[in-house]
């Protein structure tokens, strides 16, 4: 907790004159008489605070806090003075974006509602903490609806405020570091709302940047729930074909009887029920992008019609004759191998060989959890503001568990579980206990999995003593040579590693372990 | 030194000397106010000072006086109506608490 008591030398002296000039005269204009000692203090602070609140005492309290904790203060006594002042360029540091406003629920000369839109209008993003009276509650609650961060109740203590106060700094820094990363972003990469750090997604950005431009067919892999609809989406949002439709369809949600109908259209009276013709999904996404989602799942049938429409950019509804030139870029996903689908018949060789022309893989996100707590943090924001709900924090064992989780759903599982806890958490944090515990693993599992196509050296180790005794026989001596070891320390490291350096034991490709658990030396035939 | 009370809600509330030292300036020229109010029967004054310190009093440690600002606040539907007698019983009480706290 941050207290009052022990604040600095100049906010002593700046305390001090604001003091001496409130006796004199309770209504006066509180900060015209600090300016010049808050623009010396303004060098040092690292954030600035307004204050709009007609009463001495409150702002005398919360400006000892606010500048004990390296804040700039200006007050302001009523809505006039703040109009006059702060945005008539009447105040010297009237351009500078404050970090925190506190504003009274009641002003001489107005309403502090009112004023909040107002407040909202001219300083966006920044966090508006509305100052009530006790027992005024309906209208603080009103407040937040109209869009202030949150309330605070008099007589308020030091803990509630500086709770507050972090609470909205940290909003703020979300808020600021969100628009800058997409500013960023969109400054090169119109990439949806995609937001990733880890350097396997950059890898996938820079190959979107690189494809975007051209008309190749992407092939996009990746579990389920990794994002892959959003990079085709921005493939075609950073491409020429922008402004043309991009058409979204999911192989396996379409009955097998449909899906030619569905994607090249059918004539009339092509079979019952054809009524009329009807364009199809690649007539429909002409000059634009067709993304075919599960293309693992499409019949085989179909898959050769599609790789008809590949070889010759043309199509032919059902129930039609005439070929139709098509100008669609196709943009393919699937969760499957498509290797092994072919091995089993159920998928065309030649098809994948068309469709993987540019192949992204998008990395589950279990392994890369660098990103986890960035787009825990991005639905936070989304749903904060989508429920008009006071951006919620994670506490650290929150966030131990959001990174030891096993993400089987990946990208789509966090998004519904940060919902769920954005909507459900019942405190301004979001805490280990509103995640499912279910879903969490040891984060040394997570670590084992990423790395489980790598043996470990002392594998690699056993591997090759076994090689080479193979290689020799068995025989300890010309092994120990050939190692570059002494025989005692090929012994040693066999006892070591727990080897039997047996001629039944090395013919097999696996270390065996002696039933005693390391080598007997003595008993060595080869000794 | 510190002065350490519990605020409204119970929690632990920590004021600095030199901030409560301030705040009595203010809370003099507070006080001096209610009493012309009281004198010349400006209700609406009365009313304004007495919201203010029944809930900025806390804050600075000042609990007595608090409760007795709320208790006279509690009137001020009623000012014109009720006792003159009362309403300086009530003032009475203000100050007296005003003084006992603020000379600690």
């Amino acid at each position: 907790m941050i207290e009052v008591v022990g604040s600095s030398k100049l906010s002593s002296k700046l305390s001090s004159k604001l003091s001496s000039k409130l006796t004199s005269n309770l209504s006066s204009n509180l900060s015209s008489n600090f300016s010049n000692e808050a623009s010396a203090l303004e060098a040092v602070s690292h954030h600035r605070a307004i204050i709009i609140d007609d009463d001495a005492s409150v702002v005398l309290l919360m400006s000892e806090f606010l500048e004990s904790n390296s804040f700039s203060v200006t007050a302001y006594s009523s809505v006039q003075d703040f109009k006059r002042r702060a945005l008539g360029g009447g105040d010297s540091r009237s351009g500078a974006t404050p970090d925190v406003i506190f504003c009274d629920i009641k002003l001489p000369d107005g309403d502090g509602i009112e004023l909040l839109s107002l407040l909202k209008e001219e300083f966006h993003r920044v966090p508006v903490v509305m100052i009530t009276a006790y027992g005024n509650v309906e209208l603080a609650v009103e407040a937040i609806k109209q869009g202030a961060y949150d309330f605070l109740e008099k007589p308020f203590s030091p803990s509630r405020l500086s709770s507050i106060l972090e609470s909205a700094l940290r909003w703020r820094e979300l808020v600021n570091e969100n628009t800058d990363l997409k500013k960023h972003i969109a400054a090169d990469l119109k990439l949806g709302g995609v937001v990733c750090i880890s350097p396997a997604m950059n890898a996938v950005y820079d190959l979107v940047r690189r494809v975007a431009p051209t008309d190749s067919v992407v092939l996009i892999t990746g579990e389920s729930g990794v994002g892959k609809e959003q990079i085709a989406r921005a493939i075609h949002d950073n491409s020429s074909r922008a402004q043309k439709p991009f058409i979204s369809i999911n192989c396996s949600a379409i009955p097998d009887a449909l899906v030619e109908s569905e994607l090249f259209g059918h004539a009339k009276g092509s079979f019952t029920g054809a009524l009329s013709h009807r364009k199809g999904l690649f007539e429909e996404a002409e000059g634009g992008t067709l993304f075919l989602d599960e293309i693992g799942d499409l019949n085989v049938s179909v898959q050769a019609k599609l790789l008809r429409v590949l070889q010759e950019r043309s199509i032919r509804a059902v129930g039609d004759n005439k070929q139709k030139r098509i100008d669609v870029r196709i943009i393919t996903a699937t969760h499957k191998i498509l290797q092994n689908e072919i091995k089993e018949n159920r998928f065309r060789e030649d098809l994948f060989y068309r469709l993987s022309v540019i192949p992204i893989h998008i990395p589950p996100l279990r392994q890369r959890p660098e990103d986890i707590l960035l787009l825990a943090r991005h639905f936070v924001g989304v749903f904060s503001t989508a429920y008009s709900i006071p951006v919620k924090e994670f506490t650290d064992s929150a966030k131990r568990k959001l990174i030891s989780m096993p993400w089987k759903g990946n990208v789509r599982e966090l998004h519904n579980l940060i919902e769920r806890a954005v909507v459900l958490s019942a405190e301004g944090v979001i805490d280990d206990y509103d995640i499912p515990e279910s879903r969490a693993v040891n984060i040394e599992e997570s670590l084992k999995e990423v790395e489980s196509g790598l043996p470990s050296l002392k594998e690699v180790e056993k591997r090759y003593l076994l090689k080479v005794l193979k290689q020799f026989d068995g025989k300890t001596e010309p092994a120990a040579i050939s190692l570059g070891l002494s025989r005692r320390t090929l012994y040693r490291k066999l006892a070591e590693l727990s080897l039997d350096c047996r001629p039944s034991s090395i013919g097999h490709s696996q270390p065996q372990l002696s039933s005693a658990g390391n080598v007997d030396v003595q008993n060595d035939r080869y000794h | 030194m510190t002065d350490t009370t519990k605020n409204q809600s119970g929690a632990e509330f920590t004021v600095s000397p030199q901030i409560r030292q301030k705040y009595l300036k203010i809370l003099d020229a507070e006080i001096e106010t209610l009493k012309v109010a009281v004198l010349s029967d400006d209700f609406k004054k009365m009313a304004n000072i007495l919201h203010r310190l029944k809930g900025n009093t806390p804050m600075y440690g000042f609990h007595k006086l608090g409760q007795s600002c709320l208790e006279f606040y509690s009137k001020k539907d009623h000012f014109d109506t009720v006792d003159p007698n009362e309403i300086q019983k009530l003032l009475f009480k203000v100050i007296e608490s005003y003084e006992s706290e603020a000379c600690l």
